[in-house]
């Protein structure tokens, strides 16, 4: 025989143990407007027919290569500092995430590994090892070192958190690598602004994977001491395989005009992997969330 | 949540769905025949320079050209290549169209290599870069017109004339295109009915020298115009550079002539030879003149201008006219020439009841006629309207003549004297055997054999029949007619003994000249049967060698390879200083080269030659030799060299397609220099290329605007493809298998490749 | 907005620390298996051997070869390098017996003085093959342009490298052409080429 728990509160509030910003809402909406921008900013190169000098090129890669990190703080911030219990030291994540990416991670990529060199002639399967190892390895692991350091464990109270504290590492270091790209190269606004995009929301995809790593490292018993190591790997190889897909995605067959423009579809490859990784950390989280309530439930009513 | 992750979803979905039919730039409209880029990539700047006493290269000329061969061979004017009073030069700088928007860069030397001053037509073969270094002809692919059909080139025909127009709105020298019609066609002495093509276009005198193409892309025509500088005033030059060096550009400087507009085209065939001997490597030559050119104190004239219906094979008028029914097609101007030098610009302006008609005019060209003879302009395609037409002949910018002709109203049945022709009368005979303007000089008893067609000649007509040696009168004979009234006439003259030499004959109807022709004596009457029967020149042989002016070596018929030269050597007899004789070489039946020239030797002699040399062995072939007097074959012969048949590759078109294009950076539209565009031989893939040179078909770097020209054409390959991979450190390799060649495809295929960075 | 003043420490337990052991370990060895790889990739080679003319070398994959040409036995370029192909060659001149190896060079820069623009020899020095033989090192530059005359390019500064050993009657002349940026560089294809090449 069973009794019903005595509510003491209503079920929402129950529900709520932290009421902390809504983190999946915030990321939506600001790679809704990315993509809005870009979109705009892609129609407007195609069909303007005049000429910008590189001066003005410039000034509008740099503009839009900090466009994310503006949105990030605009609507994850501005609304974190909003919130009931805002999340502790999420900017300092995100500043962190930039300092190693500027000292460490361009660096390490661009001149240790110079990927240049030798991964964009290389074959698919190389590609993507090649990729996965080397950006992939350096960028989560940096991320995961800012988390770890930082912020994790203490300020980890359930798993949006990690979700939020990744996405703060993620838009801290893609803001270096788009800032790093517009400085070293001219391009016109509609490529700098898919190439920002694509490069943010690969970021942001990816980077959920650590911080959801971590939370679980935190929050879950059944997370093991191979948790972590696995996530990065995870999270190294989805690197890969975004960027040799991409690659492979924008780069047209050469038809009786020459080779299309195709550098949409790598926008393509970076809103897909955001779908996926987001849906299915989302459905992850709410699962081990609901998991989690079960069994604290089980545990209150024993 | 939910929802939000739906509609973002149902976002991406639109996004993704959209892009890809966003419009993208249009293609460039397709053109079938000609294209516009293949002309103007093969037109050329020729620039004719000099370097002065202090050092300084000194432009004096400028002109366009037109590439007809991929080892470097270019079609000119002989007045844009040749050295020249008012051109004077060391060098010929040939500057390409490297982009068809800019103006053209210097890039080679060139040397003349074959012309014709007459036709003012040169072919100049590329010999070293700017620096001096030697170009490898082999080595040599150079975009290229190819010579088309002149004579199927009808009235209203559409051309395309290209060539470089300097003019005083434009800041720089680009190629140009000019669309226009076939307006008429002109004849010219010693070159025929054809001997221009005229346009309805208004041509920049600076294109003189570059192509005009038919429909179909074939080069058809050379834009000829003289410049004539004039003086004082009238200078029509341009004053550029300071050529003396004394830091000044004043009239002590050196002035590039300023053609006037082009009109007038001369036809691709007149070229086919001049270019086929280019190719050849060969040049011609003949025995120098044992007697030195007079020195003409006088000034040149015209004279005795008058008007014909018609003109035979000689060169001789049919008739003489005085005005022209509605209707008439064919009208020829004739006139006496005297003092002329080759070289000399001559031109001819018309009026049309009292307004200037280029149709009928004849832009300043180059004379080519020798110093003394009977000359003619016409027109023979077109319709001439009706009204009074001036004629005005100019020497050196100079009006030196005039006449004047009514056109209109229906044909008139006046009396007319008409197709006056030579001959001999056989002993066994009375009918004259026609020789053509020939007459041999043992014609029995000096008798000079002659009749007309006479038509409306009405009972007791006074008609006379006048007849000169050398421009002397020889006899005149005043009679009344007592003919019937439409007939032939026989009439006879006689000297004794008969000289060698240019004769004349006018016959006259009362006071107007109604007939006149010109006929040359000279050789002896043979046992041969026409034209042979006249025999001038004889014992034409062959011989490989010249040494000292004189040909050496064993006679043949045939020459084994290699041989450096081949000469014809041959007697003569009673040929007449200053006669006017043709030599004419063609291989394999193709034309090679056409001279026509005064004799000037002896009337009888041995051992005279002429021949041609190669610069490195004569190409096997069938070589033949024809000596012309009063465009009559006097005498032919053939040598054969080697296998007496030119190797097939020596009219090889260039067939395939050129594959160029600009390889860009994705991201900002820029080219990207020192990309590898590697073109992989048909019988692999990219997959099976393992980075053997021997795998691959060609390949091309592009230069610092990413610009790339794949140097072998691609072969037409049914059912085969060709695979490409575009690669360059730092971008991703883009790569085909797919790339087809077939009888649609145009050349030049234009593949412009975008290459994105990782 | 930083505030790391707050910080609380919170004990970690054995499988969050060995957790993180692990990550730092699997990172750094993940990071060095991407640099063998890097390196592996970069200095790949494949071998070329010549058995009629006794040569045989190994060059780095993905070269372009090319063989048998009138001016050089062997030659492989690096296709995806610009603005200059980086080039290694080996050519066969004939030289009589009487020939001495400081003949060569001349003989080089006689020649390559009239088909290279503005060639300059800079050194010529000795040098001992990684098999012990004994040849010449000569160091020259030129520029190399564009001899398409469709196409435009500023001319390239390109440094050369010649080891001339002498073989027989003829001379061996293993050529290393870069350009001038990246020709200390790319160095190292040119002596992984000498010590794998046997003649």
């Amino acid at each position: 025989m069973s009794f019903d728990p005595i509510l003491l509160a209503p079920q929402q509030e129950e529900r709520e143990v932290f009421p902390y910003r809504r983190v999946w809402r915030t990321a939506l909406i600001e790679i809704a407007i990315l993509l809005v921008l870009t979109v705009i900013a892609v129609l407007v190169t195609r069909f303007y027919t005049g000429t910008l000098t590189d001066a003005q090129r410039g000034l509008f890669s740099v503009a839009f290569a900090v466009t994310p990190l503006m949105l990030w703080i605009i609507f994850s911030y501005f609304g974190e500092r909003r919130a009931l219990l805002p999340r502790e030291r999420l900017f300092a994540v995100m500043l962190l995430s930039v300092l190693a990416a500027n000292a460490i991670g361009i660096p390490l990529v661009e001149r240790v590994f110079a990927v240049d060199e030798w991964l964009s002639t290389a074959s698919g399967s190389s590609r993507i090892l090649g990729y996965a190892l080397s950006v992939g390895v350096t960028q989560e692991f940096l991320k995961y070192l800012v988390m770890r350091y930082s912020v994790w464990p203490q300020a980890f109270h359930s798993r949006s958190d990690g979700i939020a504290y990744a996405m703060a590492a993620s838009i801290g270091y893609a803001t270096v690598v788009n800032l790093n790209y517009v400085f070293n190269t001219i391009a016109d606004p509609g490529s700098a602004a898919l190439h920002v995009a694509e490069f943010t929301l690969i970021q942001l995809a990816v980077g959920i994977i650590m911080g959801y790593f971590l939370a679980e490292l935190k929050l879950s018993r059944d997370a093991g001491v191979f948790w972590v190591p696995g996530g990065l790997l995870f999270a190294a190889l989805l690197t890969g395989l975004a960027i040799t897909f991409r690659g492979g995605l924008i780069v047209g067959g050469i038809g009786p005009n020459g080779n299309a423009s195709t550098a949409f579809q790598g926008l393509g490859i970076a809103i897909f992997l955001v779908a996926v990784l987001f849906a299915s950390f989302y459905f992850l989280i709410n699962n081990a969330d609901e998991r989690s309530r079960g069994r604290s439930r089980t545990e209150f009513t024993r | 949540m939910r929802r939000i992750m739906r509609r973002g979803m149902v976002l991406v979905l639109i996004i993704i769905l959209v892009t890809p039919t966003l419009p993208i730039a249009a293609a460039p409209p397709y053109q079938e025949g000609f294209n516009v880029a293949k002309a103007l990539r093969a037109t050329v700047s020729v620039t004719q320079v000099f370097t002065n006493s202090r050092g300084q290269v000194v432009i004096s000329c400028v002109g366009s050209g037109t590439l007809v061969s991929v080892d470097g061979l270019i079609l000119t004017n002989a007045h844009i290549a040749l050295p020249s009073p008012n051109c004077r030069s060391d060098k010929l700088v040939i500057s390409l169209t490297v982009r068809t928007d800019e103006a053209p860069v210097a890039k080679y030397y060139a040397q003349t290599v074959g012309s014709n001053l007459g036709w003012d037509l040169a072919v100049l073969r590329v010999t070293s870069t700017l620096d001096g270094k030697p170009v490898d002809r082999a080595t040599l692919n150079l975009p290229f017109a190819e010579i088309g059909d002149s004579e199927a080139t009808q009235l209203d025909d559409t051309i395309n004339v290209v060539g470089y127009a300097i003019s005083g709105d434009k800041a720089s020298n680009i190629s140009q295109l000019i669309r226009a019609t076939v307006a008429g066609v002109t004849a010219e002495a010693l070159v025929g009915d054809r001997a221009w093509l005229k346009t309805s276009a208004a041509i920049p005198g600076s294109m003189s020298g570059g192509g005009a193409y038919n429909v179909d892309g074939k080069l058809i025509g050379i834009p000829t115009v003289e410049p004539t500088v004039g003086t004082g005033d009238t200078l029509n030059c341009r004053r550029v550079q300071d050529s003396n060096g004394d830091n000044r550009v004043d009239d002590k400087d050196i002035c590039i002539p300023i053609s006037g507009l082009i009109n007038a085209l001369r036809p691709s065939r007149l070229a086919r030879g001049l270019i086929l001997a280019a190719g050849l490597g060969i040049t011609p030559s003949i025995r120098p003149p044992t007697q030195p050119e007079p020195d003409l104190t006088d000034p040149p004239t015209f004279s005795r201008l008058f008007f014909s219906a018609g003109v035979n094979q000689a060169g001789m008028p049919s008739s003489v006219v005085t005005g022209v029914p509605s209707g008439t097609k064919r009208l020829y101007l004739f006139f006496d020439y005297d003092n002329m030098k080759n070289g000399t610009v001559y031109e001819l302006r018309t009026t049309l009841d009292g307004v200037p008609n280029v149709t009928f005019s004849l832009a300043p060209a180059t004379w080519s006629g020798g110093r003394r003879g009977l000359w003619y302009i016409g027109s023979t395609a077109q319709i001439w309207p009706n009204g009074t037409y001036d004629f005005s002949l100019y020497i050196e910018g100079v009006r030196t003549a005039n006449k004047q002709i009514t056109i209109g109203g229906p044909a008139r049945q006046d009396p007319i004297f008409t197709d006056v022709l030579f001959g001999v009368v056989p002993s066994d005979s009375d009918q004259l055997v026609n020789t053509g303007n020939l007459i041999p000089i043992d014609s029995p008893n000096g008798e000079i054999h002659a009749e007309f067609i006479y038509n409306n000649v009405p009972p007791n007509t006074s008609w006379r029949q006048v007849w000169y040696y050398e421009g002397l009168k020889l006899s005149e004979n005043t009679d009344t007619w007592k003919d019937p009234v439409n007939g032939k006439k026989p009439i006879l003259a006689q000297a004794n003994p008969l000289k060698p030499g240019r004769y004349r004959l006018e016959l006259y109807l009362g006071d107007q000249m109604a007939a006149t022709s010109d006929f040359i004596v000279a050789g002896k009457q043979s046992n041969l049967p026409l034209p042979e029967k006249n025999l001038i020149f004889k014992d034409l042989s062959f011989v490989s060698e010249v040494k000292n002016n004189a040909p050496v070596g064993a006679k043949a018929t045939a020459f084994t390879s290699p041989i450096q030269g081949l000469y014809a050597s041959f007697n003569w007899q009673a040929l007449g200083e200053g006669t006017p004789w043709t030599w004419r070489w063609t291989v394999d039946n193709n034309p090679l080269f056409e001279v026509t020239q005064s004799w000037n030797d002896a009337a009888d002699g041995a051992a005279e030659w002429l021949g041609f040399a190669s610069q490195s062995q004569v190409v096997d072939g069938s070589y033949k030799l024809e000596l012309l007097v009063s465009g009559v074959v006097m005498s032919s012969a053939i040598a054969k060299v080697g296998l007496g048949q030119l190797p097939p590759t020596t009219f090889g078109v260039a067939q395939g397609v050129q594959v160029q294009g600009r390889i860009t950076d994705a991201e900002n539209g820029r080219g990207i220099s020192g990309v590898t565009f590697i073109v992989i031989k048909v019988d692999f893939d990219t997959h099976d290329f393992v980075w053997d040179m021997s795998q691959v078909y060609d390949l091309s770097f592009s230069d610092a605007d990413g610009q790339y020209t794949v140097s072998k054409l691609l072969a037409l390959e049914k059912d085969k493809a060709y695979s490409i991979i575009v690669l360059a450190r730092g971008y991703l390799p883009v790569t085909t298998d797919g790339l087809q060649v077939t009888e649609k495809t145009k050349s030049p295929l234009i593949l412009n490749i975008a290459l994105s960075r990782d | 907005m930083i505030g790391f003043a707050e910080t609380e420490h919170i004990e970690l337990n054995f499988r969050q620390r060995w957790a993180s052991y692990l990550t730092i370990i699997v990172a750094v060895l993940a990071l060095a298996g991407g640099y063998a790889l890097r390196v592996n990739s970069l200095n790949a080679t494949q071998r070329f051997e010549n058995k009629q003319i006794g040569l045989a070398a190994r060059y780095p994959v993905n070269w372009l070869l090319e063989e048998g040409k009138t001016d050089f036995v062997f030659r492989v370029q690096d296709p995806a390098a610009v603005p200059f192909k980086t080039t290694l060659q080996m050519a066969l001149l004939p030289f009589g017996p009487d020939a001495l190896l400081a003949e060569i060079p001349n003989y080089l820069n006689i020649t390559r003085a009239t088909s290279l623009s503005t060639y300059i020899a800079l050194q010529i020095n000795s040098v001992t093959l990684p098999n012990g033989t004994q040849g010449l090192q000569m160091e020259y530059a030129y520029a190399a342009s564009e001899t398409n005359p469709a196409l435009q390019s500023v001319p390239i500064v390109v440094r050369g490298l010649d080891v001339i050993v002498l073989r027989n009657s003829q001379a061996l002349v293993i050529t290393y052409r870069a350009d001038v940026q990246s020709f200390d560089r790319n160095r190292h294809y040119f002596d992984s080429f000498l010590r794998s090449l046997e003649f």
